[in-house]
C-alpha cells in the first residue's frame, strides 16, 4: 500500500480522527452481499453500462467488450469471478446485463483497460490507513489466485475487502487463453 | 510518367539537401575534432549514398562531385593521409558547390564544378604520393614520431616533404597555413559568400509514420463517428440536409487524401531485390535474371514493410528451389538462364504482387510425403486434398521440402512466416505451380489498412464482420444438406466437401468444441433455412452457418487490447454506425481449428 498519498481532513464518516492521520480515498461497491473497495487512483471513471459485446474463447466472467468513449474496453463481472453470485440469480447472457448490473467502474492502468459490473453508484470513502488491514494471510494461503486482495478495511462498523483489480485480471490472463479444447 | 520523373527528382531534392546540410555540419564537427574516425565515416557513408542516389537519378554532376568527396574520405578513412586545412577549404568549398547543384535542379542553372574537383583530385593524388613517401620516412625514424602523433592531432601539410617535417615541427600550434595560394583562396571564399547565405527550402516534408499513422486512426475514428450520427439521424429531418452530404464528402476526400499520403511505389522494395537475386544466384551457383514490371504500382508504406522480408524470402525460394542449375535447365530444353519475374498492378482495391519463376515447379508427391512425415495430415486426409490444397500445405509451421539446408532457405521458417505476414495485414496467397514449367506466387494485398470490406452478419443479437477477401460465396441450405460425419459437419458446395461449423457452437465456452459441434445441428428442424458463408483460407474452405446476414461494409478495425489480445477467434472490432461493438473474425484461425479438430480426430 505504497499509493498513500491523500489527505483528507473532511472525515465523511463523521467520526473524529485525528487531523494529521493519513488517509486513503477508495471507491466501494456491493458485489454479492458484501462491500469491495478500490483504491480511487485505479478508477478513471463511472458510466452507465453500455451495450455488451460478447466475446469468443473467454471465461465467464469476462462479458464481452464494450465501446467507452471510443475506446473498446473489457467488461468483467467480478461477483461471476468470485464466485460470490446470488444463488437465486439465473445465470443471464451478456444481452441482458446492462438491466441489472447499471454501471461501469472503467478501470486504467498503463496496459489494461477494463470495467467492472456494479448494480449501484459506488460511493467514496475516506479511510485513515490505519483502518485498513493489510497482509490478510488467512485468505492467502488457499491458493495464489487470492492475491489480489490487498487488506481488509475495517471502518465504522463495516468490513471492506480491498482488491487491486489489475492483478484480478493479471491472474485471470492465462484463462483467458481459453482456447478451445480439440 | 513525367509526374513519376518530377516526384522521384523532388524526393532526391529533398533527401539530398539534407545530406548536404548533414555533410556541413559534419564537416565543421570534423575541423574541430579532426582525429574523430567515426565522423569520418559518417561523411563517407553520405558521400556514397549520395553519389548513389545521383548517379540513379541521372544527376552525373553531382554524382561526379560526389565520387570526388567519397575518394577523399576513403582515404582518410583508410589512414592514407590526414586531414589538414588546405583539404577542409577544399571540401568546404566542393560541399558549396555541391549545394548550388542541388539547388540547381529546380532552376536547371549550369552550376560549374569542374574546379573544385580537380582540385580535391589533385589534393588526393598530392596526398597520397606524400603520404607514401612519408610512410618510408617514418619508418626510418618511427622512434621519434610516433609518441608525437599520439599525444597530438597532427595536422600536416602533405604538399612537400618539407611541409611535412615541419607540420611537425608546429603540431603545438595546431594550425599550418597552406602557404602556397592564401590570397586567391580568400577571394574565392569571398566569392561564394552570398550563395551561401541563401537558404534553399525543399518542397519536400519528411514526416515520420508514427506521425502518418496517428493521423490515418484520427480520420478513421472521424468516419465512425459520421457514419453514427447519420445513421442516427435517418427519419429525423436533418436526415437529408444538405450540409450533411458535404460533410460526407468533406471527411471521405480527407480519408482518402490522409491514405493517398501513406502510399508508395512498390519499387522502391523491389528495385532492392536485384542484389538480393544477384547474391542468392552467385551463392546458390545459378544464373537467375530478375524481371521487375509495375514498379509504379502504390502501396501503403506500412503493408510494404511488413511484406517486405516475406518478399525476399519468395524470391529467394524461387531461387534456390524454384530454378534449377544451368545444366539441368539446358537437359529440359530450357535457357540456361531462369527468369523470375515480379509483377505488380491494382485489382480492385488492392494491390497483387506475383513473383514467377520458370523453374521446375512444386513437386506435389515430394509436398505430400514431406506432410506427412512431419505429421501435418494424415493419409486420408491427402486422399481427399486436390493439389492446391496440398501444395498449400507448404505455408504450414515446420514445413519445408528442400533436402539440405542451405544458406538461403529450406530452414522450415520461412512460409508460414511469409503466410503469418501476409495474414496479418488481410491478404492472401496463392500459389500456382507446374511440374517443369515453374511457379506463380500470388500475393493479393490490400492497398491501404484503413478500411477493410467485410460482410456484417449477426448471431444471436449481435453483428459480427467477416473480412470479404476470405469470403467465397453465401449459400442457403436446408438442414437436409448437411451431413453429421464423426468428427463434424459436412456439406457439399459446388461440388466439394466442406466442413462446416454453426459459428455459435464456436463461439460457446465451456467444454470441448468437438463436445459442442453439434448442439445447433441437433436443434434444427427439418426444413429450416440456414445461411451459410463459405469462406477460403490458406486452401481450405469451411462453411460458416449464421442466424442472419446483413450487409457488406467497409469497416476500420481496431486491434484487441489487453486483457483480450489473446482472443485469437476475434482479430479486431469495429464501432458500427449505431455505435455497437461489432467483432470481426478472424478466420485464419478459425479455419485451422476447423482443420485441426477434424485432423486430431482421425
Amino acid at each position: 500500500m505504497s499509493e498513500v498519498t491523500q489527505k483528507d481532513k473532511q472525515n465523511p464518516g463523521g467520526k473524529d480522527e485525528l487531523e494529521n492521520v493519513q488517509r486513503k480515498q477508495l471507491i466501494v461497491f456491493r458485489q454479492g452481499d458484501s462491500e469491495y473497495a478500490l483504491s480511487i487512483d485505479q478508477i478513471k471513471e463511472v458510466v452507465i453500462t453500455p451495450r455488451i459485446t460478447k466475446m469468443p474463447q473467454t471465461p465467464s466472467f469476462v462479458k464481452g467488450v464494450a465501446n467507452i468513449r471510443g475506446n473498446i474496453i473489457a467488461i468483467l463481472d467480478l461477483e461471476e469471478k468470485f464466485g460470490i453470485k446470488d444463488e437465486g440469480e439465473p445465470v443471464k447472457g451478456a444481452h441482458d446485463l446492462s438491466t441489472d448490473k447499471n454501471f461501469t467502474l472503467v478501470i486504467e492502468s498503463e496496459d489494461y483497460k477494463m470495467g467492472v459490473l456494479v448494480k449501484e453508484v459506488p460511493n467514496t470513502l475516506s479511510v485513515p490507513v490505519t483502518a485498513i488491514e493489510e497482509g490478510v494471510n488467512i485468505v492467502h494461503d488457499s491458493s495464489v489466485e487470492q492475491n489480489y486482495i490487498n487488506g481488509i478495511v475495517k471502518y465504522d462498523d463495516r468490513l471492506i475487502v480491498l482488491i487491486n483489480v489489475l492483478k484480478v485480471i493479471n491472474q485471470s490472463e492465462k484463462n483467458l487463453i481459453n482456447k478451445v479444447a480439440n | 510518367m513525367k509526374e513519376k520523373e518530377d516526384e522521384y527528382k523532388q524526393l532526391f531534392m529533398g533527401e539530398g539537401l539534407e545530406q548536404h546540410e548533414a555533410l556541413n555540419n559534419l564537416l565543421t564537427e570534423l575541423e574541430k575534432n579532426p582525429e574523430e574516425g567515426s565522423i569520418v565515416d559518417e561523411i563517407f557513408r553520405i558521400t556514397h549514398t549520395l553519389k548513389g542516389n545521383a548517379s540513379g537519378m541521372g544527376f552525373s554532376d553531382i554524382a561526379s562531385l560526389a565520387h570526388t568527396l567519397e575518394d577523399l574520405f576513403g582515404a582518410i578513412k583508410h589512414g592514407e593521409f590526414k586531414l589538414n586545412n588546405k583539404i577542409f577549404e577544399a571540401v568546404f568549398k566542393a560541399l558549396d558547390v555541391m549545394g548550388n547543384q542541388l539547388s540547381s535542379l529546380k532552376d536547371n542553372k549550369k552550376v560549374s564544378f569542374r574546379g573544385i574537383k580537380t582540385k580535391i583530385d589533385v589534393l588526393i593524388r598530392e596526398s597520397k604520393n606524400n603520404c607514401e613517401s612519408k610512410e618510408e620516412s617514418k619508418r626510418k625514424d618511427n622512434s621519434s614520431k610516433q609518441p608525437a602523433e599520439e599525444n597530438q592531432a597532427v595536422i600536416n601539410d602533405p604538399s612537400t616533404d618539407l611541409d611535412d617535417a615541419q607540420s611537425f615541427l608546429d603540431q603545438d600550434e595546431f594550425i599550418i597555413t597552406d602557404k602556397s595560394l592564401p590570397e586567391e583562396k580568400e577571394v574565392e571564399v569571398r566569392k561564394i559568400d552570398p550563395e551561401i547565405n541563401k537558404v534553399t527550402f525543399s518542397d519536400l516534408v519528411q514526416v515520420p509514420v508514427g506521425k502518418l499513422d496517428n493521423l490515418l486512426n484520427l480520420v478513421g475514428e472521424l468516419i465512425i463517428e459520421r457514419d453514427r450520427i447519420t445513421t442516427s439521424l435517418v427519419g429525423t429531418e436533418g436526415a437529408n440536409n444538405n450540409e450533411f452530404s458535404r460533410l460526407k464528402r468533406i471527411s471521405s476526400d480527407l480519408q482518402y487524401s490522409v491514405m493517398n499520403v501513406r502510399l508508395v511505389q512498390v519499387g522502391f522494395l523491389f528495385n532492392k531485390f536485384k542484389r538480393v537475386v544477384r547474391d542468392a544466384s552467385i551463392s546458390e551457383n545459378k544464373n537467375v535474371d530478375l524481371q521487375i514490371e509495375g514498379e509504379s504500382t502504390e502501396i501503403d508504406r506500412n503493408i510494404l514493410q511488413i511484406i517486405s522480408d516475406s518478399l525476399i524470402h519468395l524470391i529467394r525460394n524461387s531461387i534456390s528451389h524454384g530454378i534449377e542449375q544451368p545444366e539441368e535447365r539446358q537437359a529440359a530444353g530450357k535457357s540456361q538462364r531462369g527468369i523470375i519475374n515480379l509483377r505488380s498492378y491494382n485489382d480492385n482495391d488492392g494491390v497483387i504482387i506475383e513473383i514467377e519463376d520458370d523453374g521446375k515447379g512444386i513437386d506435389i508427391e515430394k509436398v505430400k510425403l514431406k506432410a506427412l512425415s512431419k505429421g501435418l495430415v494424415t493419409k486420408e486426409m491427402l486422399s481427399l486434398m486436390n493439389d492446391n490444397e496440398v501444395v498449400m500445405l507448404i505455408f504450414e509451421p515446420g514445413f519445408s521440402t528442400s533436402d539440405n539446408v542451405s544458406s538461403l532457405s529450406g530452414r522450415g521458417v520461412g512460409m508460414d512466416v511469409v503466410k503469418k505476414a501476409t495474414d496479418s495485414i488481410g491478404g492472401q496467397i496463392n500459389i500456382d505451380t507446374t511440374k517443369g514449367k515453374g511457379t506463380l506466387i500470388t500475393l493479393k494485398l490490400p492497398s491501404s489498412m484503413a478500411v477493410k470490406g467485410t460482410l456484417l452478419f449477426q448471431l444471436g443479437d449481435q453483428e459480427y464482420a467477416i473480412p470479404l477477401s476470405y469470403t467465397e460465396a453465401v449459400v442457403s441450405y436446408s438442414k437436409s444438406d448437411l451431413y453429421k460425419i464423426s468428427n463434424g459437419i459436412v456439406a457439399s458446395h459446388l461440388g466439394k466437401t466442406i466442413s462446416v461449423v454453426f459459428l455459435k457452437d464456436l463461439f460457446e465456452t465451456g467444454g470441448t468444441l468437438r463436445q459442442r459441434i453439434f448442439n445447433s445441428y441437433s436443434e434444427l428442424q427439418k426444413d429450416d433455412k440456414i445461411d451459410i458463408i463459405i469462406v477460403t483460407y490458406n486452401g481450405r474452405t469451411i462453411g460458416m452457418v449464421v442466424d442472419k446476414l446483413l450487409q457488406q461494409k467497409e469497416i476500420i478495425e481496431k486491434p484487441l487490447s489487453k486483457p483480450l489480445d489473446n482472443v485469437d477467434f476475434i482479430s479486431g472490432v469495429t464501432i458500427l454506425g449505431n455505435g455497437n461493438v461489432c467483432p470481426v473474425l478472424n478466420i485464419s484461425t478459425i479455419t485451422n481449428s476447423i482443420f485441426n479438430m477434424s485432423l486430431s480426430n482421425q
